[in-house]
């Protein structure tokens, strides 16, 4: 009876554990969406002793949906009565994104290498704080289906190819900073003005963001971020601590009734993002 | 017509009344009550104060019917009940506190303090009145009234002082400290009746006597003459003198007393509030300590002198608890110290205890003295029989036992005082700072501040032993952690004396961190050209025993190119370490040594001598 029982559990067990989804991979999966942030890694030792040469290796892991160019790792914080590091900055030339091709996305580690100071006279151990930078340049790329109408009024009731809507939200395009929210807003003229905030959800902060190229059924458009010289509408740079910036654009449509169309907006950026570390320096 | 049980009932009632207890004791026949207590059980589990609030209903007062007496009847041997006083004293500081809520919300604003005083006054005076032996806590309560009365008025003309302070806190806490006593009188009242106290006041009494016991009474305890406990019993009378007495002497001397207060507020006019105060503690000290007019002429011109220069600016500084490495001198004696003695020529042993973790070299130089009250007789120093005073130290650890003998004879009490002078001392000091430009990102700024800068990291460091460097140095007045490169540097040290002893001087000091690391002293700029480093300068109590000792030197600093060329969101973080080498003086005095000579025999006659043994048989003194 007892064997009867263990084997029924068994094969339950099994039951419940094949129902498991299995992770998608490759083409299953859409990388061009959340806000993943780069991984920064330290791999060293948390402890080192005293008056001893070091080596602080740390890796360096894309989890963007594109590639990053121009990825500056830099380490910041110690205080120089402790550790001298030999070279505070390393540089990557590109660092491969998340795709069906490297659905790891890429990493590369990075070593650097120090000298540790005396601890002060009576002191055992002494716990250093410092931070890793990393520093790159990237682009983010909107490029939604959206249902667009030339109705000035009325166009919320169903009328055409898809059911028009004036405002929708986004969940990120596979990079920190992405669009969260469109709106539509018809025009005169069959043209039609679209509102996209574009947020940095990451950690870290982006420096400067520019407009690459930006279309509505492959017609370019007009845009400019707001709050920006009229000289210099399709760059905008971000203040510290500040997460968001509204691109404002104007398209023009084929048709008044509503209708599905692409709409593409590139977005390239500069972004910073730093982890704390400590280190202990024993005796 | 009433049987003998109900004429003593009546009689029982009619006193219970006078007692103002009527609820308690309403008229029943011993039957009926009886049968009225089978059937509710409950109400006498419930306590006195639901039974009191339920049957009080004829005086119309909410405190009515509170007063908890001791029964010696059966009946109320439920004796045992819970007193509604109690309660009463727990709403009394709830009271209190609302209060003290209340005065804080409306930012003590004279008017309505005022008004919310006499508020809690009435409900204080009416509360206590019910409760038992009223008159004494009424008396407080209306003592606690007028002082509160008294602050109100008188405060705002009081300038800034500590009295000024100690007067703010009375004000501020008077009523919930009142609450507190209120409420232990009760627990004890109610404990000496017999009654029994709910489970939340037994917890609030052991909380408040908790407290009093670990934050008020075993601190003191602490450090009081309690704390010999080598001594005997005897001893501790005269320990306990000694101690009260150096106290008022203290006081005398150096404090200012409420007179000084009272004098200094009346003639703030014509000199500064605390310039005067200052001047009558220097007149009293002088006058205490010495005879003639000249003398305290001189004495009263030099403290004058010595205010001057402590009125420096202050340099703060703190103990490192990652020092661990500690030094450590300490003078000792054992069980076997001769406190009490029939040689006058006794030698006195003490223990001296170095530890000694960093290996400093260093020299202690032992002295030793017999004082009484008017005279003072100097010991010599012996180390293992030899005279000498001089002990070298350059091991970790070392005991050494030395001896203290009288060079006179003694005879009498006398507290014998050991002092060593600890030549040559080294300590260090470390100070953490970062450096950035004016131009840095707010949000780097204020990260760089808090991965680098605990709270108590924004001062100088140093080992926990008897004096400490304290050094500052930046922008502003120096004790900012950033380091503004395009600003001027200003940078300036002290001695703090965190031992029980005293700094005699500091020998030389040395801010190498600085300027091995390019710093210099900015000339160009007023300022101690030795700032940096330098040889012996003469320090004084009034310098180093304060909680931001006066800085001793000050100058501006050049920054290095390097740091000078800091721009943007660039920064640097850096320790940098200093070292002083100074004497410090610490004292063992041990009160109470007697010293009882024997006086000696006079000779008897020798034909006396001889006759003795003719008086007493050989036989006799063998048996």
């Amino acid at each position: 009876m007892k064997k009867i029982a263990m084997t029924l559990l068994l094969i339950f067990s099994l039951l419940l554990f094949s129902c498991a989804k299995t992770p998608e991979r490759g083409a299953d999966i859409n990388y061009k969406q959340g806000f993943p942030d780069l991984s920064i890694e330290y791999l060293g030792n948390a402890q080192e002793y005293q008056s001893r040469s070091f080596d602080l290796p740390v890796l360096i892991h894309n989890n963007l949906a594109y590639d990053i160019e121009n990825v500056a790792v830099t380490i910041l914080g110690f205080d120089k009565h402790y550790v001298e590091l030999f070279s505070t900055q390393e540089n990557i030339e590109s660092l491969e994104g998340k795709s069906i091709f490297n659905d790891g996305g890429g990493k590369e580690e990075l070593l650097f290498n120090g000298q540790l100071g005396s601890l002060l006279p009576g002191a055992r151990k002494e716990a250093q704080n410092y931070r890793i930078y990393a520093r790159y340049d990237s682009k983010v790329e909107f490029t939604p289906s959206i249902c667009v109408t030339g109705q000035l009024t009325g166009y919320d009731t169903f009328a055409g190819g898809c059911q028009f809507q004036p405002e929708v939200t986004f969940k990120g395009q596979g990079a920190p900073l992405g669009v969260t929210r469109l709106q539509i807003i018809p025009r005169q003229g069959r043209a039609v003005e679209l509102r996209m905030l574009i947020e940095n959800k990451g950690k870290g902060n982006v420096g400067s963001v520019s407009l690459g190229a930006a279309a509505l059924g492959g017609k370019p458009m007009s845009c400019e971020f707001r709050g920006t010289e009229p000289q210099e509408t399709s760059l905008f740079s971000f203040e510290s601590e500040q997460k968001n910036v509204d691109l404002l654009c104007t398209g023009f449509l084929s048709g008044e009734n509503p209708y599905h169309t692409a709409l593409l907006v590139e977005l390239f950026y500069d972004y910073e993002i730093n982890v704390q570390q400590t280190l202990t320096i024993l005796e | 017509m009433a049987d003998k049980s109900t004429l003593h009932s009546l009689k029982k009632f009619i006193m219970a009344d006078r007692l103002g207890r009527i609820g308690r004791f309403q008229y029943q026949p011993e039957a009926q009550r009886q049968e009225d207590k089978e059937r509710e059980p409950d109400k006498e589990r419930k306590g006195s104060k639901k039974e009191s609030a339920g049957e009080k209903g004829f005086s119309g007062n909410f405190f009515a019917g509170l007063r908890d007496y001791p029964s010696s009847s059966p009946a109320s041997n439920a004796g045992s009940k819970v007193p509604a006083s109690i309660g009463v004293y727990l709403a009394l500081m709830i009271v209190a506190i609302i209060g003290l809520f209340l005065k804080n919300w409306i930012s003590y604003s004279p008017a309505a303090s005022l008004f919310i005083s006499i508020l809690i006054f009435i409900f204080f005076f009416v509360a206590i009145h019910y409760t038992p032996e009223a008159a004494l806590k009424k008396t407080l309560v209306i003592i606690t009234f007028v002082l509160d009365l008294f602050m109100q008025f008188l405060l705002g003309l009081f300038p800034e002082s500590e009295f000024k302070s100690a007067a703010i806190t009375y004000y501020v806490f008077a009523w919930i400290a009142l609450s507190l006593v209120l409420f232990l009188m009760g627990v004890f009242d109610a404990l000496g009746a017999g009654q029994r106290l709910p489970w939340w006041a037994w917890l609030l009494t052991a909380f408040l006597l908790g407290y009093l016991l670990i934050y008020i009474l075993f601190p003191f305890l602490a450090q009081s003459p309690l704390l010999y406990q080598d001594k005997t019993h005897s001893d501790y009378f005269n320990i306990a003198k000694e101690y009260l007495l150096s106290t008022a002497k203290s006081i005398q001397e150096t404090k200012n007393t409420a007179i000084d207060y009272m004098g200094c507020t009346f003639s703030a006019t014509a000199t500064p509030y605390q310039t005067c105060l200052e001047n009558q503690r220097i007149k009293r000290y002088c006058n205490a300590n010495f005879k003639t007019a000249a003398e305290q002429k001189d004495c009263t011109i030099k403290q004058k002198e010595i205010l001057r220069q402590g009125e420096r600016p202050g340099v703060a500084g703190s103990v490192s608890d990652a020092i661990e490495k500690v030094t450590e001198v300490t003078l000792k004696t054992d069980e076997y110290f001769p406190k009490e003695t029939t040689n006058a020529q006794q030698s006195y042993p003490i223990t001296l205890d170095v530890k000694n973790p960093r290996e400093q070299a260093f020299t202690v130089r032992i002295d030793c003295v017999f004082k009484q009250a008017k005279q003072s007789i100097p010991g010599k120093i012996s180390i293992l029989g030899l005279e000498t005073s001089e002990i070298q130290i350059t091991e970790t650890e070392k005991q050494v036992r030395l001896e203290c003998q009288p060079a006179a004879d003694l005879k009498g009490k006398y507290t014998l005082e050991f002092n060593a002078v600890l030549s040559g001392l080294q300590t260090f000091s470390f100070l953490k700072r970062a450096f950035i430009s004016g131009e840095v990102d707010p949000a780097l700024r204020k990260l760089i501040e808090t991965d680098n800068f605990k709270s108590g990291e924004r001062s100088s460091l140093g080992p926990e032993e008897f004096a400490l460097l304290n050094f500052k140095f930046g922008t502003g007045s120096g004790t900012e952690p950033l380091v503004l490169v395009e600003e001027p540097v200003i940078f300036s040290f002290s001695v703090k004396d965190i031992g029980d002893g005293k700094v005699l001087k500091v020998n030389s000091y040395d801010f190498h961190g600085l300027f091995e690391r390019g710093f210099s002293v900015d000339e160009e700029r007023i300022g101690d050209a030795d700032c940096l480093s330098g040889g012996e300068i003469m320090v004084i109590e009034d310098q180093t025993k304060k909680r931001e000792p006066s800085e001793l030197k000050r100058c501006f600093l050049n920054l290095p190119p390097d740091l000078k060329e800091l721009a943007g969101n660039s920064f640097e973080v850096e320790t940098f370490v200093a070292g002083m080498n100074y004497d410090y003086k610490i004292t063992k005095s041990i009160p109470s040594l007697e010293v009882t000579p024997i006086e000696p025999v006079e000779a008897a006659p020798a034909e006396l001598v001889e006759a003795v043994p003719a008086e007493n048989p050989p036989t006799e003194a063998a048996s």
